[in-house]
């Protein structure tokens, strides 16, 4: 088996974990913070036979977007920071002052060693897309709040921009820019 | 031998890993889709699937248009429990007049007996029956005597019950009667 198989095998888990931890995460906090009752029922066609629900349709939509905006977020803080960290490592190399503003920010660990790769960042972006496209999906059908959909597309964008400037970055590592290389 | 077996390995193992890869992506997704709820109404089944509840008729009220019965309601009172209540306006001696008052369903799977009874807030000598299938259920006869009946509906069986008055003098007031229906 390749080592880039592998290597996707094995960091998609997390993001993988997160999604789901998320969701069901956001349901639980949801009903706990609202007091709600919620009730399961086996159907027997789809598949899974276990479907949640509610018998108010606003507790619903409620639930739905307080759920999905808590899984985007799981999904969007760290590969937000892993591409801010990839942006921080690669400026101080190019930048002293990006050091110095470092070293006052006491975060001078994140540039010490780079264990942030681009597949990292590029698997947890393709989580965070997906997760997004089913909270836009599910805007778009009425079962979740339009606002969450606002919040989740602007960070799905913010990944895709980090995701697409950090292969841009990795790019020039083997062909640098002639402009970098005359400066 | 042993490296021919060596070199196959890693080749057999690699679809087997896209597949992984593609299921690890798969997987939280239908999993974010399924966890997401729906809004429906509670089902009283049991394991079975059969219902549980020994009063799963319905009740629905007609509101048809009608000069001697106007305003009439149905309430529900509890699970199999209706009350249906209608004000009789004044009318003419030896003259019987009637209206589709409520449909009931038995939407259970089993035959449903229903107990019906009747009164009116009046001492006037008035005839009150309910016609379900050419057949009459006198609730309250000329003499104010007051009937319960029982009223059998099949399983997934829909009667629309009329309610009809008579009486041997004219009426002059306005009454209002009520009928109280509840499963057995």
């Amino acid at each position: 088996m390749s080592k880039l198989l592998r290597r996707i095998l094995k960091i998609s888990i997390a993001p993988a974990v997160v999604m789901i931890a998320g969701k069901l995460l956001g349901i639980i906090i949801a009903n706990i913070v609202y007091k709600l009752d919620f009730f399961i029922d086996n159907q027997i066609q789809g598949i899974f036979s276990i479907q949640l629900y509610y018998t108010d349709s606003t507790i619903t939509l409620l639930v739905n977007s307080v759920s999905n905006l808590i899984m985007v977020l799981a999904l969007a803080i760290p590969t937000l920071y892993f591409i801010v960290k990839t942006s921080i490592y690669q400026s101080a190399f190019e930048n002293p002052r990006t050091i110095v503003k470092i070293t006052r920010l006491n975060i001078m660990k994140w540039i010490t060693k780079d264990d942030t790769s681009f597949l990292s960042i590029f698997i947890w972006s393709c989580f965070l897309l997906i997760a997004s496209l089913v909270t836009i999906a599910q805007v778009i059908q009425g079962t979740c709040y339009g606002w969450v959909g606002i919040i989740v597309g602007v960070l799905a964008l913010f990944g895709i921009w980090g995701t697409v400037k950090t292969f841009e970055v990795e790019i020039d590592k083997i062909y640098p820019r002639e402009e970098k290389l005359y400066r | 031998m042993s490296e021919t077996k060596k070199n196959l390995l890693p080749q057999v193992f690699e679809p087997l890993a896209i597949v992984a890869i593609l299921g690890l992506f798969l997987i939280p997704t239908l999993t974010v889709i399924n966890l997401s709820p729906i809004t429906q109404e509670n089902k009283q089944i049991n394991v079975l699937g059969a219902t549980s509840s020994p009063h799963s008729i319905d009740m629905e009220i007609l509101n048809e248009n009608d000069e001697i019965f106007v305003s009439d309601t149905l309430r529900k009172k509890r699970d199999g429990e209706y009350v249906y209540s209608a004000e009789v306006g004044p009318r003419k001696e030896e003259k019987e007049y009637s209206k589709p008052a409520f449909r009931i369903t038995n939407r259970s799977s089993t035959r449903q007996t229903l107990v019906v009874d009747g009164y009116a807030d009046s001492t006037s000598p008035s005839n009150f029956s309910l016609k379900i299938d050419g057949g009459w259920y006198v609730l309250r006869d000329g003499s104010k005597e007051m009937y319960k009946r029982e009223i059998v509906l099949e399983p997934n069986a829909t009667k629309t019950v009329y309610i009809s008055t008579y009486s041997d003098s004219n009426i002059l007031f306005k009454e209002v009667f009520t009928i109280s229906i509840s499963t057995q």
